[in-house]
């Protein structure tokens, strides 16, 4: 048994009882070389799956490769996974026998999470061949063979089918999900073994984020391992952010931005007072609506009077400063409350607004604007 | 097509007789005026065959009448706009009435009163928000009809005030002269209430049955609207119309302390009237009302004797002290711009202010304005700053109000935040119920601004 990279998937299965491959396989896929089949038989098990009549391939094939392929699956969610497989009754030689008519409606059946491993437990030459077959013709095994990325639509399809099964499970905010970081679009991309577009990779983050929001109590062993295949390995070099803790005065520290302002905050306990550049807010903001933005983390949160405020903000307009302001107290209240951090984006204090005026362009009268156009 | 000029010369060519008439030609058509169809004779039109009575007949049935073009009411009469933005409201019956205890004459400088609410009186027979009213004391955007009867917080500043009506009352702070007098100045930020410290400082004086002049507005003194003359003597210009008009107003609120004044000399007022020693205060004003010519010198007649012993005393005020520290509206012949402090109402209340003059028992009361345009010499003088003589400042704004109390309106506290708010509610403006969240909020937001907290606590968040 060995992995093919580079070439041979399609075979066929002549009447007299050779298998003759022809055409190239895909990267990545599992290939079998057995020694008493007439010719080496590299198989792409998840592309097709073989219907013959004649009973001796099969009997041939199917026995000696079940239990190295055991071996050969890590975790035990794959095996479980793989049980599952072999023991669905699709794959008995009853099901296979299936009329065409509705090849490919199998949502009952839990897919593949990983193609390699579990492709090859899905050896079509593990079948016992049956005994009465209509004719001889090749079915993909995958429902997603016609898709065009097949790989990739099994992939999805089987991480769909583990979310619905956990569906009802009681998720926490995915402020306080564990921290993971996920494959990037490149390392999924070597995983699949196919070209994956950034949106469909989007969509397979989307559902592992949604799993990772799983309540970590009763997290499934299962889910856990399969959120496992998909995790950057954790880098011991790389150094960890140090969290910010208040300081000996009980000051905590923030900075924020919008536009071009720059806002310095000291967060203090106390009974709201506020200071912007040594000036009382009022004197700082005339406008009942910037200090409104300013004091809007407090706000939100009920801590308007729990907290001293001092700013030091510059750079930028009114508001601007103002909403840098907002920026630097929620990221400072973060640091006194951690928990306020859901509370806070809710109330879009969290977020980042990184918008900046667009530059003045040469030959346009502003960002865009082009000057009129004149005939002559 | 052939052009027709081409016909036209092969034709012989028309000679024109010189005394003949030539035929009217339009230089713009290209056909001979004579060959050209004749005019139609001038007769009855071919339809005169019809019987005209019942072609008349059958033409009415058919006419439409015409409405006639109304000439359209203009939706305003002339000043009816001007009269609708300066009326003031003061009472709203769909407002809820509150019941608060009156702003009466004995919390004058009572401290624990303060940073409660206090209705202004004005019961049965009791004329003080009449009298108010007539002093220009009250201004439209401070909410008024919003609330079913006048009512304002007790301050902390206001206590302030009602201690320099003490002192003043008690002749605590009598100088060399025998004169006790008081001058302040109200300054802080934008919305914090100096003009309602005015009022409360008025409605406390009406009570007590001082004289009470206002200047409601000193934009009025310097925006230009008013005739003016220049008075030989003093050189200061002269504005007997206003005048008139504020001897009006005063005369109006102070009817009784002026029915009790007797003039203690003979005055001459204008050219020809003469006031008799002896006689009332009220009848002096009341012909000056009449005259412009007579305003300005029955105004000096007044001020003359509120100086002297016996007389009763007096709270002077001037709102928006900031408008006369620039430049007036004014120009003189050479087309200078005036000086405010050369016109003469000005000029007589700085005189007062910075203690130049001086009344027998009085309180001189200024209140800057934060609607003005930048007064660097008086944020200066504020601050008590000397003017940097490389800065352009006006060097006569310091010395005119030199000695001044300058006492700085601060935001509202918590307690009287506290109180407003609730004051608020009970009028039903207010719909969040006032608990500790919405009064922190609502307090923090506004900063204790009074204007501004008003303000948030009718807002509705969006």
């Amino acid at each position: 048994m060995m992995q093919i990279r580079e070439f041979l998937c399609i075979y066929r299965i002549v009447a007299s009882g050779t298998i003759i491959f022809s055409g190239l396989a895909r990267r990545g896929c599992i290939c079998l070389l057995a020694s008493h089949v007439p010719s080496p038989r590299p198989l792409n098990f998840k592309s097709l799956t073989v219907w013959t009549k004649h009973p001796n391939i099969g009997r041939q094939t199917s026995t000696p490769y079940l239990p190295s392929l055991t071996m050969a699956t890590a975790g035990t969610f794959m095996q479980r996974c793989r049980r599952a497989l072999t023991e669905i009754p699709r794959l008995t030689p009853q099901l296979t026998c299936q009329l065409p008519r509705k090849p490919f409606h199998h949502h009952h059946c839990p897919r593949f999470l990983t193609t390699a491993p579990a492709s090859t437990a899905l050896t079509g030459f593990s079948q016992p061949l049956p005994d009465v077959a209509p004719r001889t013709r090749l079915t993909p095994l995958s429902p997603s063979y016609y898709t065009g990325s097949p790989d990739y639509y099994d992939n999805l399809l089987a991480l769909q089918d583990l979310l619905r099964s956990h569906q009802a499970l009681p998720t926490i905010h995915g402020d306080e999900a564990p921290e993971v970081r996920w494959k990037t679009m490149d390392e999924y991309r070597l995983m699949i073994g196919d070209r994956v577009k950034p949106s469909r990779y989007n969509k397979v983050i989307r559902i592992l984020d949604r799993l990772n929001r799983i309540d970590p109590a009763i997290m499934p062993a299962e889910t856990k391992a399969a959120l496992s295949l998909y995790m950057r390995p954790e880098n011991p070099e790389l150094k960890e952010r140090a969290a910010r803790t208040v300081d000996g005065f009980g000051r905590a520290y923030a900075i924020g931005r919008r536009k071009t302002a720059v806002a310095r905050v000291f967060l203090v306990e106390g009974e709201g007072q506020t200071l912007v550049n040594g000036l009382p807010i009022i004197k700082k903001f005339s406008r009942v609506h910037d200090r409104e933005s300013v004091l809007w983390p407090l706000i939100v949160t009920n801590r308007v009077d729990k907290y001293n405020v001092f700013a030091v903000v510059k750079g930028g307009g009114k508001t601007g400063q103002a909403e840098a302001c907002t920026l630097a107290i929620a990221r400072a209240l973060r640091i006194h409350e951690p928990a306020l951090k859901h509370a806070l984006r809710e109330a879009g204090c969290v977020t980042v607004d990184h918008r900046q005026v667009e530059r003045k362009k040469p030959g346009h009268v502003k960002a865009r604007k082009m000057p009129a156009w004149v005939k002559r | 097509m052939v052009p027709p000029t081409l016909w036209r010369c092969l034709r012989t060519p028309y000679i024109t007789h010189p005394l003949k008439l030539r035929p009217c030609t339009h230089n713009f058509t290209t056909t001979l005026s004579l060959s050209a169809k004749p005019l139609k004779p001038k007769g009855p039109p071919p339809s005169s065959k019809m019987n005209p009575g019942k072609q008349r007949t059958q033409s009415s049935k058919l006419r439409i009448k015409k409405a006639p073009i109304a000439v359209q009411k203009p939706a305003y009469e002339v000043g009816q706009r001007k009269e609708l933005r300066r009326r003031i409201v003061l009472s709203n019956t769909n407002a809820i009435p509150v019941a608060l205890p009156p702003m009466t004459a004995d919390l004058v400088g009572n401290e624990e009163a303060a940073g409660a609410m206090f209705a202004l009186p004005g019961g049965e027979g009791d004329m003080i928000v009449d009298r108010l009213r007539a002093l220009g004391a009250f201004q439209t955007k401070q909410h008024w009809p919003f609330f079913h009867r006048p009512c304002t917080l007790f301050r902390r500043e206001t206590v302030e005030i009602g201690r320099m009506l003490e002192r003043v009352m008690k002749r605590e702070v009598v100088g060399e002269d025998g004169k006790a007098n008081e001058r302040a100045i109200l300054h802080g930020y934008y919305g914090c209430g100096r003009s309602i410290l005015l009022l409360q400082a008025m409605t406390w004086a009406l009570q007590m049955e001082w004289v009470v002049i206002a200047i409601p507005n000193a934009h009025d003194l310097v925006v230009g609207h008013t005739e003016y003359e220049l008075e030989g003597n003093s050189h200061l210009w002269l504005q007997k119309a206003y005048t008139t008009d504020l001897l009006n107003r005063v005369l109006k609120a102070n009817q009784s302390a002026f029915k009790q004044m007797k003039l203690s000399q003979n005055y001459r007022l204008g050219r020809m009237d003469e006031a008799q020693k002896g006689d009332a205060m009220k009848r002096v004003l009341e012909t000056a009302v009449l005259d412009p010519l007579l305003a300005w010198d029955a105004f000096n007649v007044l001020l003359g004797e509120l100086g002297l012993p016996g007389s009763p005393p007096v709270l002077f005020t001037l709102d928006n002290l900031n408008q006369i520290s620039i430049p007036s509206k004014y120009r003189d012949p050479a087309f200078n711009a005036i000086h405010p402090h050369d016109l003469a109402l000005p000029n007589t209340f700085l005189a007062y202010l910075s203690g130049k003059r001086s009344f027998r028992t009085g309180i001189t009361l200024a209140a800057t304005s934060s609607k003005c345009s930048r007064t660097l010499a008086l944020d200066a003088a504020l601050e008590g700053r000397g003017v940097d003589p490389y800065e352009k400042l006006d060097p006569r704004i310091g010395p005119s109000i030199e000695g001044a109390q300058i006492i700085q309106v601060d935001s509202l506290s918590k307690r009287e935040a506290k109180a407003l708010m609730d004051y608020y509610s009970e009028s039903g403006i207010m719909k969040a119920p006032v608990d500790i969240a919405t009064f922190s909020e609502k307090y923090a937001v506004s900063a204790g601004n009074p204007r501004d907290l008003f303000g948030t606590c009718l807002r509705v968040r969006q």
